[in-house]
Order: structure tokens, then C-alpha cells, then sequence
């Protein structure tokens, strides 16, 4: 009996078992919280920066009213209209909704829903400022846009750029 | 002081490419020409294919005289012609030297190194560091013997008086450092392709800093910036001397300008020297 009483006693005095469930729990916090998951691009600016918040704008594809003041972000820049509309150069400001065309966006950040409508990820930063109807520091219509490299160009080395400037 | 000027047509040659280039080899063993060819790769249809290019979309490329003799100076694919008469041979980090020198006590100063003699022993570890950054704390090397050898070297370069000391690219005007937005889309096409959306635009509706705009290239998907083997060199050289410039303005006032610089032009490297070693 004493034996008994024993063995009960050391087993009293054992720290309390700790679930799967819980171990599951926090191995999955631990995993996510050690993942570098960067926030999809802003399809203002083209910034992902870690820990921001991104808003989601869901534009009507068949209207052409436009929210916030997205009119500012239209292209008025001659010479970008030469390169990229009137040349064709390349289909970067034609996002297939007539109210969005020949806005300057990022079109990765543009996603195309069902029954035509289109949704867009904005920085809290940029959407902040078109609310208020400023233009966006970094937004690629702040005279950001840079033009595109065509892929063949993607692996010359910097001798050749050298070469060339 | 050699001065060397630019061309006015493109592509550039050869022989003013290699005015500013200067490959420092570091490490024993001994220096293979084809060790180049990776790094100073040039295919001849590729420079012209992309200069057509910029002439039609790049906005300071329009109307550039071209001149495509200038690419049969060139190899089809090949290492920069004449690179190989501007490597520096270092020979002094032989490995029994560089066992000494992590056996003994603390280790000499970099500065030491400069007196060391050429060490002709072979060794089969090659290895060629790209420009840029390099890490002088590798597991071959000692750090110090790294940046020593390197000390050697530039010194070594310097006494060469062939070679020019500064290399000054010029036009009929001086180019600009200060709101300049066509200054770093006219040095990195591959970066700026249309050449437009350079620093410092006074057009911008929302104005930009040349630090704030440096920095969002870091932010965005296209990852040219953070992969180029210049661009954040040349931009925190740029910024370092803004605040330099900067600071003096504070320091000095305008119209004391001429007379400390006049101060300064006396200072000697002897002075310097002297008051380097006052305090040891």
C-alpha cells in the first residue's frame, strides 16, 4: 500500500502532459510566425513591403466610374503615350476594363474576377492619398514609371551595359 | 593628372572602357586570362541589337549617332578586348605566409603587407572576385591578408604613372549631380530602359528625395535594383556626398568658401601623416 501511495505521489509531482493538440498549435504559430510572406504588390506603386497592410478595390468592369480619385493616375506623359499606346511597344497600361485602360497601374496587382469586375491590391499609403485626392509619392504616375526591358535584353552583363551608356 | 575624356558616339570603345576598369587579383596561385571571360563578357550582336533598341524607346538615346566599326574592335563573345593588360597580379598571400600570419600572435596591421615581397610559390586555389562587394572574412583568406593585398595592389597601381589618377567623363558641359533626372537613367539603360523616372524631376506632383526614391527601388517585385552590380554603390556614394556637402554648408559659412579652401589645398599628405601618427 505504501508502495502504491508512493508511486502516486511521484506521479502527483509530475508536470502535467502536454497535448498534441497544443503542440500542433503552437508548432503551427512557430511556422508561421518565422515565414517571410511578403503582401501581394500595390497596384499603385508596385511596393510590397513587409507588414503592411494591403486593401482590396473591386472596380465594376461594365461602368466606367472610377472610386477614389483614380482619374489622377491617368497617363498624360507625350512621350509614354508614343512608347506604350501608339506604338503598342507593349500592352502594359490596357488591363481589359475600359475604366481602368490607360491608367498607370502594376498589373500583377490586378485581378480579374468573375462577370468582368476587377480587383485591385492598394497600400494603405497610396489609398490614403487618392482618397484625398494627392497624388501618391511613389505611385508609378509620380513620374516613376520606368518602361519595360524586353526579356531578350534580361541577361546582358554589365560590360555590355557599359558598353552601351 | 591624366585626364581622359568620352566619346560622343556609341557604342563606347574598348580602349575607354578599360580606362575605367581595373581588376585586382587577389590570391595565390597564378592568374588565367580565361578566369575573365565570365565576368567581362561581351557578344557583340547583343551590345548592338540593344542600342538599336534604346535609339527607338530610350528617351536620351534618340537621335545618338551610332557607329558600328566601333563593335568590330570587339570580340563576337568574348572577355573586354585589352582587360587582361589592366589585372594587377598579387602574388603575396601565399599560403605558408597566410598559416604564419594565423599562427603568430595578433595578426599585423594591412598596412604591413605593403612591404612584403612577391612570393612566387604556386598554389592551385583560383578564385576571382566579381566587383562590388567582396567578403574579406572568407575561409580561405585571412581578413587582413585579403584587404593588405588589396592596399598592395592600389598602391602599386598608383606608381604606375601611365594610368590615369581620375577619370573625368566630359561633354562640352559638366554634367550634374544635383537635379539631374536624367543622371542615373543615362548610366544604367538596363534599369531606366525609356530613360524616364530618373531622381530628383521637378515635375513630380508629389515631390521625392533622392534617399526616399533610392529606397523604394528596394521595395518593388522588379528586382534589377537589389541584383545590379552598381547602382547601390553609386546612389549611397551620391548620398554620402550630398550630406557631406550638406554639412559643410552649415560648417562654413559662403563667404569663408574660398578662403578655407584655399586652407585646405596647403594641407600635404606629410601633415596628415604627422597628425595620424601623434597620437601613437
Amino acid at each position: 500500500m505504501t508502495t502504491f501511495k508512493l508511486i502516486t505521489d511521484i506521479h502527483m509531482s509530475w508536470p502535467e502532459r502536454v497535448w498534441c493538440e497544443i503542440n500542433f498549435k503552437h508548432l503551427n504559430e512557430y511556422f508561421e510566425g518565422t515565414q517571410w510572406t511578403l503582401p501581394p504588390p500595390c497596384a499603385v506603386c508596385t511596393r510590397q513591403i513587409h507588414d503592411t497592410e494591403v486593401m482590396s478595390i473591386i472596380v465594376d468592369g461594365k461602368s466606367s466610374f472610377l472610386p477614389l480619385h483614380f482619374d489622377m493616375l491617368r497617363v498624360t506623359d507625350p512621350f509614354i503615350i508614343q512608347n506604350c499606346v501608339i506604338h503598342c511597344n507593349s500592352a502594359e497600361f490596357v488591363f481589359g476594363c475600359k475604366a481602368l485602360d490607360s491608367l498607370m497601374l502594376y498589373k500583377p496587382a490586378l485581378h480579374h474576377l468573375p462577370r468582368g469586375n476587377i480587383c485591385l491590391d492598394i497600400c494603405m499609403q497610396c489609398h490614403s492619398c487618392l482618397s484625398k485626392g494627392t497624388m501618391p509619392k511613389f505611385a508609378l504616375a509620380n513620374n516613376l514609371y520606368r518602361g519595360c526591358l524586353p526579356s531578350r535584353f534580361h541577361d546582358l552583363t554589365w560590360v555590355e551595359e557599359m558598353v552601351c551608356a | 593628372m591624366n585626364v581622359v575624356s568620352t566619346v560622343l558616339v556609341l557604342p563606347r570603345t574598348p580602349a575607354d572602357i578599360n580606362e575605367t576598369l581595373s581588376v585586382v587579383f587577389i590570391g595565390p596561385g597564378k592568374f588565367r586570362a580565361e578566369y575573365l571571360k565570365d565576368i567581362f563578357r561581351i557578344r557583340k550582336a547583343k551590345v548592338w541589337d540593344f542600342l538599336l533598341w534604346l535609339i527607338i524607346h530610350n528617351l536620351h538615346y534618340m537621335g545618338m549617332p551610332l557607329d558600328r566599326s566601333i563593335l568590330d574592335q570587339y570580340l563576337e563573345d568574348g572577355a573586354l578586348p585589352g582587360i587582361e593588360n589592366n589585372v594587377v597580379k598579387d602574388n603575396i598571400s601565399d599560403a605558408s605566409q597566410i598559416f604564419l600570419n594565423e599562427t603568430v600572435g595578433p595578426s599585423e596591421h594591412p598596412a604591413e603587407m605593403l612591404k612584403d615581397s612577391n612570393n612566387k610559390k604556386d598554389e592551385p586555389l583560383i578564385f576571382l572576385e566579381k566587383v562590388g562587394v567582396s567578403d574579406p572574412e572568407g575561409d580561405r583568406l585571412t581578413g587582413r591578408a585579403f584587404i593588405g593585398a588589396g592596399i598592395h595592389n592600389l598602391v602599386s597601381d598608383m606608381a604606375d604613372s601611365t594610368l590615369p589618377d581620375l577619370i573625368l567623363h566630359c561633354g562640352s558641359t559638366a554634367i550634374r549631380e544635383y537635379k539631374n533626372p536624367a543622371l542615373m537613367p543615362g548610366m544604367f539603360p538596363m534599369l531606366w530602359p525609356f530613360g524616364i523616372g530618373g531622381f530628383e524631376d521637378s515635375d513630380r506632383q508629389t515631390p521625392l528625395s533622392f534617399p526616399v526614391q533610392a529606397n523604394y527601388y528596394f521595395d518593388i517585385p522588379d528586382h534589377c535594383f537589389r541584383h545590379h552590380h552598381a547602382f547601390s554603390f553609386v546612389a549611397l556614394n551620391i548620398m554620402q556626398r550630398k550630406a557631406t556637402h550638406l554639412h559643410t554648408h552649415f560648417t562654413v559659412k559662403k563667404n569663408n568658401f574660398p578662403t578655407i579652401a584655399e586652407k585646405l589645398v596647403k594641407v600635404t599628405p606629410e601633415i596628415l601623416l604627422s597628425t595620424a601618427s601623434f597620437g601613437t
